[in-house]
């Protein structure tokens, strides 16, 4: 017989009743297993120890562990807690779990169902449909339950604590029930939560800040994020466009400040340099994760801008409105003489009397890649389709023309102790770029929708307005969290998760549109954020090369001056701000052929890439990394590797920790044991040497590498 | 342990060309000579949007007139009529002259080893200027960069495609290749749609350097245990999809590193000195080329298709120098590539050709052009039927019968899909199948464009 779906009704009417929310901080004592028997396809949990054993003698006919675990309370550990009653209905050999007396009444009552007494405790949700708020207590988190009605094979439950992994199982056909119970999450979880925010939002955990997090929590670690001063890359004089034939590299030592003019002053070098020296060791983590993905967003690169003084100058900018408004940021970006320069804003005129129309450049790629997106989007960040059933496009060629002529007038700030001219500037990178109004165009521009720009508007003006007009369309919202959501959490955010950011974009709640630290909390802080393990199988994104980089250097608490990591990421396609063009590293879209989902950083993950990786980390663990000669003031890099050297002559504590800070926490059975021989092939009396093994398996371990 | 598990091990270990003994289950063929109608296609791809209306240009009196009637001198992006390497297509009346950096390509149209493919694009079917203006059959996302190379890529324009002709082509050819595993499709370009087919994936080789995983060689207990570890944890997490991508990428790059690197990281190539790889990264990839297509009978394969490509071509501004480095680059690198395959004894069994984003605008922009749509595109190779331009040169009126906008953005007269149907045909798919390549080529009246 099939479950009753009377139970279910009932269960969803007594599971409404809440308690009132009180911080959760018990530890709990039980753990439920998850298993799984493909020949019957049916899932099973349960937090008995003998059921485990006899499920795991059982392998043959089919039952194993998913991997799943849920944390739960035993008998008086809480008084707060209720007993999760446990039923069998022999008919579909199925469980059930509920932690409702009425539901146990019911069922009780019911024929086809078996008492086999309580399972665990757990503790009631607030609510049991989940839009915004977290059903749970602080310290506990949701166990959404699924019910496939018994459609594709036997009527069969799954439960998730996932929130993203629970959602994905409407399309396999099953009814999602809601919120069951709330479970505790344990100091493990928590540290695993720790750790996974601190992939999430900043270069890479250190074995240090992942206790600190834990003690501290999300948002108290938010609040210290947002309080910390930016750092500063060092502004750096404006050089001319041109080197000079004196500007060269001298080798001869000792070297000085200005020994290597060229490469100072003539290729990113210093601006690199600090970026990694900054993102491994800064403690204004938050900012320049934010900054980095912004990077990605408002894109410049070194095939157009290669002087330091002006990629640095571009960069600080995003850094200092990373928990600003969308809007002013897009005004910076826009006048910012290095982008003016990218994508050819400076210097644009208005249709010369010898043919030649304004540049449509930077008109099409604001529209494109730093506001809009190509199609029309729904608020979940969904294309919206036309009657065709096809994507509708989000302007016209019409409207990227109206933009080209607003974006004319400006030229390059003039240079320091110069006078203004009226005529335009020659390049110079940093600063704010200024208007020429005899190079604007005054006549009307079509903007986006049914907009006009009118006819004898000034440079600025214009320029404000076509702002406005983009900042204000439907598309910003979705299109800016769908890509900040990607490049800080998953690669592929349901659209749930992508609506909940948009509605903050829209107003963060003061009535402000486009506040840039309220979407960052409401990414870090979502269900699909946060909480006990995820195990969506598409959740997440690969770590790409910059982060790998910044990760393994972070996990080894590294001091550095830069200089061993500024040119690390070119060989795996990512040299810092060295995108091939303003389409960034990769597209945020891509896809993986093989697998059918959406996986952004794989778009530069080849065979060339993923061998270059590993060797990274053979390079950078088992080399020497020296002080270098060519840089002044070099101090090198210095690693730690007490928090593993400490532990590792036990390679079982070895590995508990590389589980905990490389692999967040989903090292698996398999991958455990051989590393563990890996490991335990290094002599205990080089305990350096075990660490290495163990951090540059960890490098070339898909597992660790897939950021969840 | 058993036998692939050892023989991994090997190739993790020893770095050594394991031709047979390679494991990670890609079994390679023992071949010992080269099939015998082995044939490779090369696909260039200008990134960024080539403009070719100064790659071709009308030389004669009339057609130059024409030309230099909007690009002018104070266009700033105008080519002197005294600067163009002339010829004469077999089939037209008219001369027309290459960019004069492509000196380098120059002869090869005299020589017929080049043809020109004139005022082609991404279209849904053949249109009008009315139908266009009507916003009928419009192939989506014109003039924006990512999606214009995706269809050029793909050959896929009412929506976004996820597999690329060329992975397309490899599938359509897989069976060819027998029970030989080795990738149809080798990128030296990093990741492309064009490699991506539906069963076929690419190998993606670096344009220099070595290939392969570094310090496993030694012999040691603990390297040896380090590397079989490696091994091992490429097989587990693989219930969460981005961890078995990864995965399948990396063993599949080990497995293969061992064979291709003893090949592009050989001193003793026989065409290496035919290029000038010096400061011409489409030299060094098609060098690379070279030395895979030198070794064709290692690898096994009867079918290979190469991506290889070029930034840089986004000529907003400064056009007239920046387009002059680049085809110089790329003129060098193709004739270089060409007189390789002539070594090599395969001339008629290459076919190159390029792709591009766009055109660009006719109009100036001030010292550029701005994104337009159909081009011109160069097919080179002993197979060739050069000294012929094929399709038809466009008309080069601002707002004339073939400008969409009134810049200048030409209406294409020939498809990409009949373009890679044509290459498609030389390659061997039979007429049956050519739709699984060009899924759109049911729209156009002709699917061999007779080039090659």
């Amino acid at each position: 017989m099939r479950i009753s779906s009377a139970a279910f009704a009932i269960f969803g009417v007594a599971a409404l009743q809440t308690v009132a929310p009180v911080a959760y901080a018990a530890e709990p004592a039980a753990t439920i297993v998850e298993f799984f028997n493909a020949p019957f396809n049916k899932y099973f949990i349960t937090a008995t120890p003998s059921d485990w054993a006899l499920l795991d003698q059982y392998a043959s006919i089919g039952w194993k562990r998913t991997g799943v675990t849920f944390s739960a309370l035993t008998q008086g550990q809480d008084s707060n807690a209720k007993p999760v009653y446990r039923f069998f209905a022999p008919g579909v050999a199925s469980h059930f779990f509920t932690l409702s007396e009425a539901d146990r009444t019911l069922l009780l009552n019911t024929p086809g169902f078996i008492y086999e007494g309580i399972a665990w405790y757990a503790l009631e949700p607030l609510q049991t449909l989940i839009a915004t708020n977290n059903p749970c207590v602080g310290g506990s988190t949701a166990l959404y339950r699924s019910f496939n009605n018994g459609g594709n094979g036997p009527a069969n439950h799954r439960y998730f604590e996932d929130f993203s992994f629970y959602q994905s199982y409407a399309a396999k056909g099953y009814t999602l029930e809601g919120v069951s119970m709330c479970l505790p999450l344990s100091t493990a979880e928590k540290r695993l939560d720790a750790t996974r925010l601190l992939k999430q939002a900043s270069f890479g955990p250190t074995p240090a800040e992942i206790d600190r997090v834990t003690t501290i929590g999300t948002n108290g670690w938010l609040t210290e994020q947002f309080a910390a001063n930016a750092s500063r890359y060092t502004p750096r004089a404006y050089t001319p466009q041109t080197r000079p034939d004196s500007c060269v590299n001298d080798t001869t030592q000792p070297i000085t400040p200005t020994s290597y003019c060229q490469r100072d002053n003539y290729t990113l070098f210093p601006t690199q340099l600090e970026f990694y020296k900054q993102a491994i060791t800064g403690n204004d983590q938050l900012r320049q994760r934010v900054a980095w993905a912004l990077s990605q967003f408002f894109v410049i690169s070194v095939t157009d801008v290669n002087l330091s003084y002006g990629m640095g100058d571009y960069q600080q900018m995003l850094r200092d409105n990373a928990f600003g408004n969308f809007r002013t940021l897009l005004e910076k970006v826009s006048l910012h003489p290095a982008m003016g320069r990218f994508l050819d804003m400076a210097n644009n005129r208005k249709a010369t009397t010898t043919g030649a129309s304004p540049n449509e450049n930077y008109a099409r790629e604001i529209l494109q890649l730093f506001s809009q997106g190509v199609n029309l989007l729904n608020d979940d960040g969904t294309d919206k389709k036309g009657p065709d059933g096809l994507p509708i496009e989000a302007y016209t060629q019409d409207e990227i023309k109206g933009f080209a002529k607003v974006f004319t007038g400006w030229t390059y700030p003039t240079l320091a102790g110069s006078t203004p001219t009226a005529g335009l500037n020659g390049s110079n990178l940093a600063g704010t770029m200024e208007t020429r109004e005899t190079y604007h165009d005054v006549g009307t521009k079509d903007l986006l929708g049914s907009a006009v720009a009118p006819a004898g508007t000034s440079t600025f003006a214009d320029m404000t307005g076509a702002l406005d007009n983009i900042f204000g369309y439907a598309n910003v919202p979705p299109f800016f969290s769908k890509f900040m959501i990607q490049k800080l959490v998953t690669g592929q955010p349901s659209p749930g998760y992508v609506q909940r950011v948009t509605n903050v974009f829209k107003n963060n709640g003061s009535g402000v549109r486009g506040d840039l630290k309220a979407v960052v909390i409401a990414i870090l802080t979502d269900v699909e954020a946060r909480g006990a393990a995820k195990y969506e199988p598409s959740y997440g994104h690969l770590n790409e090369p910059v982060l790998m980089i910044t990760n393994l250097a972070r996990a080894l608490s590294a001091k550095t001056d830069g200089y061993a990591f500024y040119n690390s990421g070119g060989a795996m396609a990512q040299g810092v701000f060295s995108a091939p063009s303003v389409f960034n590293y990769y597209p945020p879209d891509y896809v993986i052929a093989s697998a059918g989902v959406i996986g952004p950083e794989f778009g530069i993950f080849n065979s060339t890439t993923a061998l270059s990786r590993i060797n990274y980390a053979q390079s950078t663990l088992y080399g020497s990394i020296g002080i270098s000669t060519a840089l002044y003031g070099a101090t090198g890099t210095q690693f730690d590797w007490t928090p593993y050297t400490s532990i590792a002559s036990d390679s079982n504590a070895l590995l508990n920790r590389i589980n905990e800070v490389m692999f967040s926490g989903k090292l698996t059975a398999s991958t455990r044991a051989a590393m563990k021989t890996a490991i335990d092939a290094v002599p205990v009396s080089d305990p350096t040497g075990r660490a290495r093994a163990a951090l540059y398996l960890s490098i070339a371990a898909p597992e660790a590498q897939v950021v969840r | 342990m058993n036998i692939s598990r050892r023989n991994t091990l090997k190739a993790l270990s020893a770095g050594a060309l394991a031709s047979g003994l390679s494991g990670f289950t890609l079994p390679f063929a023992q071949a010992q000579s080269a099939p015998s109608d082995y044939k490779a296609l090369v696909c260039i791809f200008l990134f960024g949007g080539n403009d070719g209306n100064n790659v071709i240009i009308p030389a004669d009196a009339a057609g130059y007139a024409a030309y230099s009637a909007v690009r002018n001198t104070a266009s700033n992006i105008n080519i002197a009529q005294s600067e163009l390497l002339t010829f004469r297509p077999s089939n037209t009346a008219s001369t027309y002259g290459f960019h004069p950096s492509l000196s380098a390509l120059h002869p090869l149209f005299g020589d017929n080893k080049l043809a020109v493919v004139a005022n082609m694009g991404p279209l849904l079917a053949p249109i009008t200027k009315a139908q266009y203006l009507a916003g009928m059959s419009r192939p989506y996302q014109l003039f924006s960069h990512s999606d214009q190379q995706a269809q050029w890529q793909s050959l896929v324009s009412d929506q976004p495609s996820r597999t690329g002709w060329g992975g397309r082509l490899a599938d359509a050819m897989a069976a060819s290749n027998g029970t030989n595993t080795f990738p149809v499709l080798t990128s030296v370009a990093g990741s492309a749609l064009y490699t991506t087919g539906n069963s076929q994936s690419p190998l993606a080789i670096p344009s220099s350097g070595t290939f392969g995983l570094s310090g496993l060689t030694a012999t040691d207990a603990m390297t040896q245990a380090r590397a079989t570890a490696l091994n091992t944890l490429l097989q587990q997490g693989k219930d969460h999809l981005l961890v078995k991508s990864a995965a399948e990428q990396t063993e599949q790059a080990i497995a293969l590193s061992a064979k291709v690197n003893p090949i592009i990281s050989a001193t003793g190539s026989s065409v290496a000195s035919l290029f000038n790889t010096t400061g011409n990264s489409l030299s060094q990839q098609l060098l690379q080329v070279a030395k895979l297509i030198e070794a064709r009978a290692t690898i096994g394969l009867s079918r290979q298709i190469f991506f290889v490509s070029l930034g840089g071509f986004d000529t907003h501004t400064n056009q007239f120098n920046t387009q002059q480095t680049l085809l110089a680059q790329v003129g060098s690198a193709m004739k270089s590539f060409y007189d390789a395959t002539v070594s090599l004894g395969v001339a008629n069994n290459v076919t190159a050709f390029t792709l591009s984003d766009f055109a660009r605008t006719f109009k100036s922009a001030g010292t550029g052009s701005d994104h337009a749509w159909g081009n011109h595109q160069l097919v080179m190779g002993g197979a060739v039927k050069g000294g012929t331009m094929y399709g038809t040169f466009p008309n080069l009126q601002l707002g004339g019968s073939d400008d969409v906008t009134g810049e200048g953005r030409w209406l294409p007269t020939t498809s990409v899909d009949q373009y890679a149907s044509t290459l498609a045909t030389w390659f061997g798919v039979p007429a049956a199948k050519l739709a699984t390549v060009a899924p759109n080529i049911g729209a156009f009246a002709s699917k061999n464009l007779g080039f090659v």
